[in-house]
């Protein structure tokens, strides 16, 4: 094999999955070299095939986060757990117990938990069932909405950023000065976690253009938001985080440069007040912006020359009714991780082809022909945005529907989801 | 060479290229089976074959195996083309799949070499630019690669671990997913 010119040897590599790849690495130099040099693992990764597996559902009410997923694809590829064995808390006489914790972000296939009692960040990959426990960060952590970056196609490494405090109204209080402020600051000061240092620090983003807005807006605005469920807000894309701030702009962090742009929602200020929901995600061209009232809006964020700003994708009223006849008919074949399911899973293996696979794209038409004089209102559940095809995934008492935006159309792919409260994916 | 003869025995003697090999061993072949070869092809078209094509880079052993492997693959190629005419479909496909069987039949018996062997199978046919042999022979040592541990695989290559205990450490940070 020492025989072998570097160009051949990069040949063989390059017909080695990403394990056997990952153990050539650590044979000896060159072969390290010619993987390193040619950056054939982060290639091998870039490439794999994309696949949706299933879905992390958080709760507000119950002490962990559900995977939803399809039985019939559990059989390919490695077996994802939904559940968290190692966030564990012990007692007297060796009793444990597992900690409440949540799915707090997400990132090309990397989970982003916290431990809610003790509020601790935990690293995992559902796949390879790899894990670990991030150090804290200093200064106070609670409360701080954190995101995960992770891009394999460009570093093995991941970095957690964690959002420092947002104003509140005892901090502003009797003080017009910081009422005035801009909001977000000129300078604003994050904490960065880099699997690279294994440690946290201080990250600056200056901001380039006009701010959101002052504190005082921004305290303002909060009020009427309170109760909106604590949504996953992020998305990275390109090397750039965008968060989502309330649905009225959406901050976007270039993490090279480390400088922030304030970028306006697609919807205005009425609009927010005026009770729509709004998400922001990843799928499959970028970055999207969804908003839901009775209708589904989404947009998609574009940037092509002088053309910068959201280009509608989608806009349909969201007749849940006819969702509930068809569901009254055929159930999904997905499944949620725990034991009540597992009745309604024998049902379901018999309706199955008739459902929607994440991969095939078969298509059940839930979205028309049904009376809309019969529509009640019913509160739809955004589950998510497909990470690699425009579709989003709504849930109506417990049906899921995968929503596919160019036609307009819908499928109901699972259901049988408890009537909890739904928080995020 | 027969390049004095009349009518059909001139055409096919046009078609002939000699090899010649490191060691100075001649091989004469179609120009079929030896168009497989892009660098031999490019030669033929730039018409720079005449006297025969010397192969530095190939000695005897290594060279009558690629011919081997080239008329067969050659042969392969013709009957593909010229069957497609004369069968009905369902013959031909059947045709096809008795071609793609017998082929595969060949390569996998062609690949019991050793180890020496194949690397020199693999760099003739870099050099020689002949696709089929280059990936058919680095897919076999992919093959033999895969789901090795690094030491069975420094065991089976002879190769010594160079890497520092530093190294090796950063090594594993950084794949951690691929060694749990």
């Amino acid at each position: 094999m020492t025989a072998l010119p570097d160009d051949l040897l990069a040949n063989v590599f390059g017909r080695l999955p990403a394990r056997s790849l990952a153990a050539s690495r650590y044979v000896c130099k060159a072969w390290r070299d010619v993987v390193d040099e040619r950056r054939l693992l982060l290639r091998l990764r870039h490439l794999l095939p994309h696949s949706l597996r299933g879905l992390f559902i958080n709760y507000q009410d119950y002490h962990k986060p559900h995977f939803f997923s399809r039985p019939a694809l559990a059989a390919a590829g490695p077996r994802i757990k939904g559940k968290v064995d190692f966030i564990v808390r012990k007692g007297p006489r060796g009793f444990t117990w597992t900690g409440w914790h949540e799915v707090a972000d997400h990132c090309n296939g990397l989970l982003l938990y916290r431990d809610t009692d003790v509020n601790v960040l935990y690293m995992r990959n559902p796949a390879t069932q790899w894990w670990a426990r991030l150090p804290p960060c200093p200064g106070k952590s609670g409360g701080r909405r954190a995101f995960l970056v992770f891009d394999p196609a460009v570093s093995p490494h991941y970095k957690v950023l964690l959002a420092p405090h947002e104003p509140n109204e005892q901090e502003a209080e009797d003080k017009d000065a910081f009422r005035l402020m801009e909001w977000p600051p000129l300078a604003w000061t994050w904490h960065e976690f880099s699997s690279r240092t294994g440690s946290w620090e201080e990250k600056v983003f200056v901001r380039e253009g006009k701010a959101a807005g002052t504190v005082g807006d921004f305290l303002l605005k909060e009020l009427r938001l309170s109760v909106v469920p604590r949504w996953r807000y992020g998305a990275y894309w390109q090397g750039e985080l965008y968060i989502h701030c309330r649905g009225e702009y959406v901050s976007r962090l270039s993490l090279l440069d480390g400088t922030y742009q304030v970028i306006k929602s697609p919807i205005d200020l009425a609009e927010c007040k005026n009770n729509v929901r709004t998400f922001l995600g990843r799928s499959e061209k970028g970055v999207y912006f969804a908003a839901i009232d009775a209708r589904l809006r989404v947009w998609k964020f574009t940037e092509s020359g002088d053309q910068t700003g959201w280009v509608s994708k989608h806009h349909s009223n969201l007749k849940t009714y006819s969702w509930w006849l068809h569901e009254q008919k055929y159930d999904g074949p997905w499944t949620l991780d725990i034991n009540s399911s597992k009745k309604r899973n024998q049902q379901v293996s018999l309706k199955q082809d008739v459902c929607w696979n994440s991969d095939d794209d078969d298509i059940i038409d839930v979205s028309d022909d049904e009376d809309d004089s019969c529509d009640t209102y019913a509160y739809v559940t955004f589950l998510g945005f497909h990470p690699y095809k425009e579709v989003i995934f709504l849930c109506r008492e417990g049906t899921a529907v995968a929503w596919i935006l160019e036609q307009l159309k819908g499928s109901i792919f699972g259901s049988g989801i408890p009537s909890r409260y739904l928080q995020s994916w | 060479m027969a390049s004095a003869g009349s009518g059909d025995e001139k055409a096919a003697a046009a078609a002939m290229i000699t090899l010649i090999s490191s060691d100075n061993e001649k091989f004469e072949v179609t120009e079929a089976t030896a168009t497989l070869s892009q660098t031999i092809r490019h030669m033929i078209e730039d018409g720079c074959t005449d006297g025969g094509v010397p192969l530095p880079n190939v000695t005897s052993k290594i060279l009558a195996r690629v011919i081997e492997y080239c008329k067969k693959h050659a042969t392969a190629a013709a009957g593909e083309e010229g069957s497609s005419s004369s069968f009905s479909d369902a013959a031909f496909l059947e045709v096809d799949r008795a071609f793609l069987e017998e082929l595969e039949e060949f390569d996998d018996a062609f690949l019991e070499v050793d180890r020496a062997t194949l690397f020199d199978l693999i760099l003739a046919a870099n050099y020689l630019d002949i696709k089929g042999l280059l990936n058919l022979t680095c897919q076999k040592v992919a093959d033999s690669v895969k789901g090795k541990t690094p030491e069975q695989i420094r065991e089976m290559y002879n190769i010594v671990n160079d890497l520092t205990p530093e190294e090796e450490a950063e090594i594993r940070r950084e794949t951690q997913w691929a060694f749990e």
